[in-house]
């Protein structure tokens, strides 16, 4: 007896202990190398405390555990809490199952590692920043539903299990399926009487009746809803191996718990071996991790953070220093440079592998929830909208759409509907704030054409009117520069677009424009095209009374020594005009 | 024990002074008067209302620390006392039928106060009253729920919402058909189990429910530019007019219009429900005019709609050519027995006055007409200037109706008795339509307008979806969201060409093709 105690005072304490570096682990993890996961997810839904909110919830099965995974998920907004919250939760399974593992393999030292294995594949799938919340949290409802079904053997326990199953079924969906499967498997191996095979049956009855009478009388959704929804289905192959894994753990489990209850007394239960399973499961889980993180994504996700928090010479920097090479990163480096009026300055500073793609996303569900900010930027504040409404109608209500549909409609003056969406924002906990500053603003002409956002936007807006041009968003350049000829962010966009097509006879035809759009000084990137045409015409076009800057010079003189020198080793020229001009046009015009 | 027995004593002295004070009837003693109405959230001061209307709850937009409303019948001087801590006034429902039931005939004067912030004080404000007509509206109100939006969609439900209460139900929801875009459906004569409407996507066709038997047709011939798209039912059942509109739309780039919505090309077509056929109701030239939305008088005689010169000759149109696009009101004659139609007049000639016509509907007695008028185009819903104005079928007198407001008034259509109109308005916030009703009296008098009152009356203040056309319906609609998905799973029923009964050779009509990127509209 006392030799009993003594090992099962150890293993608690093992059991903790491996609990407690999990969850360390895990908040590391989510905190300093992967946060980018959480920041998508926040960005990607909005939740807001009202009643009308909590009733979208109530009409389809799973709809209550996704209510609460976005309520979780808010939080995400928040590095530590956020990172705490989800360490919390995928430690959850762990703990659950210790206390299962208590009640059907008393005494085996290798239900450690049995208990950690539902963490680490959570972990592995949490790494894709599409595993939400709620898929987490089925996992471990059902797993605590399993553990209440165990706390008793009593009949009435088992007939409580059985009651509430329809709404264990109404609030986590298809987890509840899997937990009927596990429960048949438990009673089939673990119970092994009549009357565990009789609640098997009862359990199946109410499980078909549940399903029946809320999918043909109560809830109005797709059957494909009722059986699947919300599990994890994402379409990548590691992923859904794991899933598969998973569900096929959770439900074998009861199962799993039988043979190693019958191990105990042998050789391979021993702490060691145990001890050595779980590293070799940490460290492949590790392998794994480090073989599925994605750069690219990461700082995309940094960067979209960056932009969406309106930090533009952070977002540039960023980009320069740590570049996405993808059509988004690039097109929000574009967008943080007009921001901040250095697109003709520093357009070349990070890449441009897209060309003119990456000024102007094109129109489509696959970019609805970035393109509104190059319209947002040159004062198309009514395309700025309708891209913020059409993300909010096809993906739901998220932060950035709601804002910007409350800031376009206070730069339009529709101050009715930009009350509406502000008052979506101060039902949230983030936003309330952001909320609160943009509700002074409705109804007061005066505050927003002198608030430092908002006011020089409303500047921007086109004089006069024509119709957006959706297939060939580029042609809306020239178009906004003719109904607002003022407009200096546009003149940039479309210099910038010149640049990018090495089409420096019209950048040279819109310079003497320059000094009366207020330039002091001619961007970098517009010096260098003169130079070049200057260079191949030998002819000094009209600078409309602006000088280039003796600096860009002496460097068009390095360049084209630098250029002559290294024409002579064919092979490593391009390396080498990089390296000291890969930041230019000139390297742009004869490189790329 | 004895100061326990002494504090409920006391306690309840106070509570026999309490009732007192609340029945007594004489509020207005040491109140302020306020010298104004109280605002209301919605606005139900002085509008005219049916004898079977669900509670008219509403908000008072005042600040205060509690409020109190007494109701009175001027008929019976049944009273109704309501006390209110955040000014939102909800009836109770047996206490509003009685009121209502009271009054009819007759009117309902509401008297409001406030007491201050502070507790200090309290202020009396004007009455207003609410008028109860003798004419009962149709029970049902039907409206498609969709956001107000441009391309995309995501949940579209066409709803039942009953006027004597506020129990909605759904009659087709998309979640359950493949997500796809649901629109335009169209009762006759105000029936709950005759109407149609169409769907588009992997279930598309025009879904026809008649007595419980739903039938999934498509009425498209090769004569026609587009789709069925804006029906009317003829009034004896076994016609439908459509027109058939290859639909385009723009978007503004200034702040005081979103979208434009436009016709590259429109006909008219006639569908035959008895034989399942389908022909052109004008001629085979479908670029010479460009009609649409047809509506039938209810008589059957004349089928109305509207009539431009098209102006528009690429599915990129320059503004300026939407803008000089003006629709005229027309009719034609129609020989039901024959199927033949007669020479096109004008009703309106709104391009005189380059103003555009848009939804003719005509009363059931026939007298007059109320139209939509707006500065250009076929689509008012986006057009803040769209109003609402009536034509003396008789005297063709023509005038602006007084229920309009400095915001979009478009879709409209009559109760059975043609007592109420019911009408699309976004004078709330400028996006979101919601459904007014009118009282229209046998001379024709408006009464003031009121929005479909809500359980909440807050609710359209932080709601975004649109109620699109909203039809009065006679009793509950008994078809359900899946007996329409089960419809759906049918093979589609094509209509036959009918033209050569009619002698109008066929053509195809022309197509513009939809660009890359470019979607249809819903």
């Amino acid at each position: 007896m006392l030799r009993m105690n003594n090992i099962k005072e150890v293993r608690d304490r093992d059991i903790y202990l491996s609990l407690t570096v999990l969850l360390i682990a895990l908040f590391a993890y989510f905190c300093f190398i992967a946060n980018y996961v959480l920041y998508f997810q926040e960005t990607q839904s909005l939740f807001i405390f009202s009643g009308d909110y909590l009733h979208k919830s109530l009409l389809k099965p799973g709809g209550l555990l996704e209510y609460a995974a976005r309520f979780l998920i808010q939080f995400y907004h928040g590095k530590v809490i956020g990172s705490l919250i989800l360490a919390l939760i995928l430690t959850l399974p762990g703990l659950i199952l210790y206390h299962v593992n208590k009640r059907l393999i008393q005494g085996a030292s290798f239900s450690v590692l049995l208990l950690l294995v539902p963490s680490f594949a959570l972990l592995i799938m949490q790494a894709n920043y599409f595993h939400l919340m709620e898929y987490n949290l089925g996992f471990v409802l059902i797993l605590t539903y399993y553990l209440f079904s165990l706390s008793s053997e009593t009949k009435n326990r088992q007939i409580i299990v059985i009651l509430i199953y329809p709404f264990v079924y109404f609030i986590s969906g298809a987890y509840a399926l899997i937990f009927m499967i596990m429960y048949i498997i438990h009673n089939i191996f673990q119970v092994k009487n009549n009357r565990g095979y009789i609640f098997s049956l009862i359990l199946l009855s109410v499980a078909a009746i549940s399903f029946l009478v809320l999918w043909k009388f109560i809830l109005l959704q797709p059957v494909e809803q009722f059986v699947l929804s919300p599990l994890p289905l994402l379409k990548n192959s590691l992923y859904r191996a794991i899933f598969i894994f998973l569900g096929s753990y959770i439900i074998l489990y009861p199962l799993t718990c039988l043979i190693a209850g019958k191990r105990k007394a042998s050789r391979l239960n021993k702490p060691i071996y145990t001890y050595i399973s779980i590293i070799s499961v940490f460290v492949l889980t590790l392998f794994i991790l480090f073989n599925i993180y994605n750069t690219q994504t990461s700082r995309v996700v940094e960067l979209q953070r960056l932009i969406f928090a309106e930090k533009w010479e952070e977002a540039a920097r960023f980009q320069e220093k740590k570049p996405a090479r993808n059509l988004i990163g690039e097109y929000f480096y574009n967008i943080a440079l007009t921001e901040t009026d250095q697109l003709c300055n520093k357009l070349f500073s990070g890449s441009q592998d897209f060309g003119t793609t990456a000024l102007v996303l094109p129109w489509g569900d696959e970019h609805l929830n970035r393109g509104a900010f190059f319209y947002y930027s040159i004062g198309l504040t009514n395309e700025a909208h309708r891209w913020a409404y059409e993300e909010m109608v096809v993906y739901g209500r998220r932060p950035q759409n709601i804002e910007m549909l409350a800031k376009t409609s206070l730069i339009n003056g529709k101050y009715a509907m930009a009350t509406k969406y502000i008052n979506i924002l101060r039902k949230t906990v983030y936003y309330r704030k952001s909320a609160l500053a943009l509700e002074t603003l409705a109804g007061n002409p005066e505050l927003i054409s002198s608030h430092p956002e908002l006011g020089p936007k409303q500047e921007l807006l086109p004089k006069s009117d024509f119709f957006i041009q959706f297939n060939e968003p580029q042609v809306n350049i020239p178009l906004i520069l003719a109904a607002q000829p003022d407009n200096r962010k546009a003149f940039e966009y479309y210099l910038a677009g010149l640049l990018l097509t090495k089409n420096v006879e019209n950048i040279i035809s819109n310079v003497s424009r320059m000094k009366e759009l207020g330039y002091t000084r001619i961007p970098r990137h517009i010096e260098e095209a003169i130079l070049l045409y200057i260079n191949s015409t030998q002819r000094m076009p009209d600078l409309g009374g602006l000088a280039i800057n003796p600096e860009t010079k002496l460097r068009f003189d390095h360049y084209f020594t630098s250029y002559i020198e290294a024409r002579k080793n064919p092979s490593t020229l391009k390396e080498k005009m990089q390296k000291q001009f890969g930041d230019t046009f000139w390297y742009y015009f004869h490189f790329n | 024990m004895k100061l326990i027995e002494n504090i409920y004593k006391i306690r309840a002295f106070i509570l026999l002074l309490f009732i007192a004070a609340s029945c007594s009837n004489d509020l207005s003693e040491n109140t302020y008067p306020a010298g104004r109405k109280p605002v209301l959230i919605p606005d139900y001061t002085d509008v005219t209302i049916p004898p079977n209307i669900a509670p008219m709850n509403f908000k008072v937009n005042e600040e205060a620390k509690s409020y109190t409303l007494v109701a009175k019948s001027d008929k019976s001087r049944y009273t109704v006392k309501i006390n209110s801590s955040d000014g939102k006034i909800r009836f109770n429902k047996k206490q509003w039928k009685k009121l209502i039931s009271a009054s009819e005939g007759d009117s309902i004067t509401f008297q409001i106060y406030s007491s201050g912030l502070n507790g200090e004080g309290k202020n009396r404000y004007d009455p207003f009253y609410m008028a109860v007509a003798s004419d009962p509206i149709d029970p049902y109100l039907a409206y498609r729920l969709i956001h107000p939006g441009y391309y995309s969609w995501s949940n579209i439900r066409i709803v039942q919402r009953s006027l004597e209460s506020f129990r909605e139900e759904s009659v087709v929801e998309n979640q359950v058909i493949e997500k796809n875009c649901i629109n335009c459906h169209s009762f006759n004569n105000n029936s709950a189990d005759r109407f149609m409407i169409h769907m588009r996507g992997s279930l598309g066709g025009t879904y026809f429910v008649e007595d419980g038997k739903i039938t999934r047709t498509e009425p498209k011939i090769d004569a026609m530019p587009g789709g069925a798209t804006y029906p009317s039912w003829h009034p004896d059942g076994q016609f439908v007019a459509f027109s058939s509109n290859q639909v385009r739309q723009s978007f503004y780039s200034q702040p005081e219009k979103s979208i434009e919505v436009f016709d590259l090309v429109s006909s008219l077509v006639l569908y035959d429900r008895k034989t399942n056929e389908t022909i052109s109701i004008t001629d085979n030239d479908t670029t010479k005019y460009l009609l649409t939305f047809p509506s039938w008088s209810p008589d059957g005689k004349f089928l109305y709609f509207c009539r431009a010169l098209p102006i528009i000759s690429s599915s990129n149109p320059e503004l300026e050519q939407i803008k000089n696009t003006h629709y005229n009101l027309a009719r034609k004659s129609f020989d039901s027995e024959k199927r033949v139609f007669g020479e096109t007049e004008i009703i309106f000639n709104a391009a005189g006055i380059s103003k555009s016509a848009s939804f003719p509907r005509i009363s059931p007695d026939g007298k007059s007409l109320i139209f939509t008028l707006h500065d250009y185009g076929t689509f008012p819903i986006w057009h803040s200037e769209a109003d609402l104005y009536s034509i003396d079928l008789e005297s063709g007198k023509t005038e602006r109706m007084n229920i309009n407001s400095n915001e979009t008034e478009s879709y409209h259509s009559w109760s059975s008795n043609g007592r109420w109109l019911v009408f699309s308005s976004k004078r709330a916030d400028g996006r979101s339509a919601r459904p007014y009703f009118s009282h229209i009296d046998s001379a024709g008098k408006q009464g003031k307008e009121f929005v479909l009152p809500q359980k909440d009356p807050t609710l359209y203040d932080s709601m975004l979806e649109s109620f699109n056309i909203p039809e009065l319906v006679n009793g509950k609609i008994k078809i359900t969201p899946r007996d329409i998905a089960k419809a759906s799973k049918q093979a589609i029923l094509n209509s036959k060409n009918g033209n050569s009964v009619n002698g109008v050779p066929e053509t195809k009509a022309p197509e513009i093709k939809l660009k890359v990127n470019e979607r249809a509209i819903h």
